[in-house]
């Protein structure tokens, strides 16, 4: 049985389509598009966030490993997940997130271990759909580590297959539009 | 930087943890003392044989003496025995923001942020099975917590507000928040209400739960903190 995820073309949860395009042949998964992002478990369980949906499909396929291969790893993991709707995603704090990200990347090309996990498929994700981010990397105003991890990430194989099916980034749509 | 403490444990479970101590430090400011903290602790003596001790950083002052003895329960250890224990647990009450922040002294790690993922990795010292065993159930303990991290304690008074329809919502037709017994769920969301100052004037299936809550044997240190 193949679970199902709505999403609305116009915000779409960039985090949970990494996901889905990583997991494609140990978790099938149809996309499909709706007014509200949700995957419907059963009659009585509906996940509606980035984080929820990542978790639950990460669980379905433990052998892919996108909750880490540890307990730490995986507490790593819900930590970035919480940072990408928390710290990343109030416009108060996000200078200030996006300098302690840098400051984690420094030295690293994943945000945990050797391989992306959900923690990089949903920061990645909530920086995608960031203006004030997106501007930034335009203008070469960005953080150097954040950025290099972003660009490197943006070349991955899944990466490129789901940014093919998103908007443009909305700087250069508007360039298009005039 | 001066640090003074005590030190405390208590020697009780069977359960085996793999490797040698399995070492965890804590800092965190006494402002908001992470209640869930506490009650997986008790949890956690249950099964491991626990080492607790609790620090004050000279960038705090007039920390409370239940908190400086939190983890305790008043009996001292002697530290020649640490290596008898499976899990020690050593608690800074510090001034430091985002609140808590956990490391494993023993690890190449990016220090854990916040009560939530605190829980979750104790959680998962208490059922290493968390992740495999239920996809479902798991997802759903998590979307709580979630909402406990960023919409309570985190989160403005409208968020609070739609938290607590949510859980009275959930509450009128359960007893608990996931599945038909405690989980971390209802042990995040337990703490955050107190520290936030809501669980007075909660509507009447909250009070319910957390009277219920409140009665567990494992509930009790935590409350105490919020009374005194």
């Amino acid at each position: 049985m193949a679970a199902t995820v709505s999403i609305n073309p116009a915000s779409p949860p960039i985090g949970v389509l990494l996901a889905v395009e990583h997991l494609k042949d140990s978790v099938p998964v149809q996309v499909q598009e709706g007014k509200n992002t949700g995957l419907k478990v059963n009659g009585d369980v509906t996940f509606t966030t980035v984080p929820s949906i990542c978790r639950y499909l990460a669980r379905l396929a433990p052998g892919k490993h996108l909750y880490g291969s540890n307990s730490l790893e995986a507490t790593e993991v819900d930590h970035w997940l919480e940072f990408s709707v928390g710290r990343l995603g109030c416009p108060a704090d996000f200078t200030d997130a996006v300098q302690y990200l840098n400051q984690v990347l420094g030295p690293r090309t994943f945000l945990i271990g050797h391989a992306a996990t959900l923690a990089d498929f949903a920061v990645w994700g909530a920086l995608r759909s960031n203006n004030v981010w997106l501007n930034m990397l335009d203008r070469g105003k960005a953080s150097p580590h954040v950025a290099r991890w972003f660009r490197f990430l943006e070349e991955q194989a899944e990466f490129k297959a789901v940014a093919m099916a998103l908007p443009a980034k909305p700087e250069s749509s508007k360039l298009e539009t005039r | 930087q001066q640090v003074s403490g005590t030190t405390a444990g208590a020697a009780c479970g069977q359960a085996q943890l793999e490797g040698p101590v399995r070492d965890i430090v804590i800092n965190t400011n006494p402002s908001s003392p992470p209640l869930s903290l506490f009650i997986l602790y008790e949890q956690l003596k249950q099964q491991f044989r626990c080492f607790g001790s609790v620090h004050v950083h000279s960038s705090v002052e007039n920390v409370a003496e239940g908190l400086c003895k939190c983890l305790g329960n008043g009996i001292r250890a002697d530290l020649r025995n640490r290596t008898d224990f499976q899990l020690a647990i050593t608690l800074i009450w510090k001034d430091v923001k985002p609140s808590p922040q956990m490391m494993m002294s023993a690890a190449y790690q990016t220090p854990i942020h916040g009560e939530s993922n605190v829980a979750r990795y104790l959680g998962r010292i208490l059922q290493p099975s968390y992740d495999s065993q239920d996809p479902v159930t798991a997802t759903e303990i998590d979307t709580w917590v979630d909402m406990a991290s960023t919409q309570v304690l985190m989160g403005n008074n409208k968020e609070r507000a739609a938290s607590l329809r949510s859980l009275n919502s959930r509450l009128g037709k359960h007893d608990w928040l996931v599945g038909s017994g405690l989980t971390l769920a209802d042990i995040v969301m337990w703490s955050a209400l107190h520290q936030t100052g809501q669980a007075a004037g909660v509507p009447a299936n909250v009070k319910r739960w957390l009277q219920a809550c409140n009665d567990q044997p494992a509930f009790q240190p935590a409350l105490k903190l919020t009374q005194s």
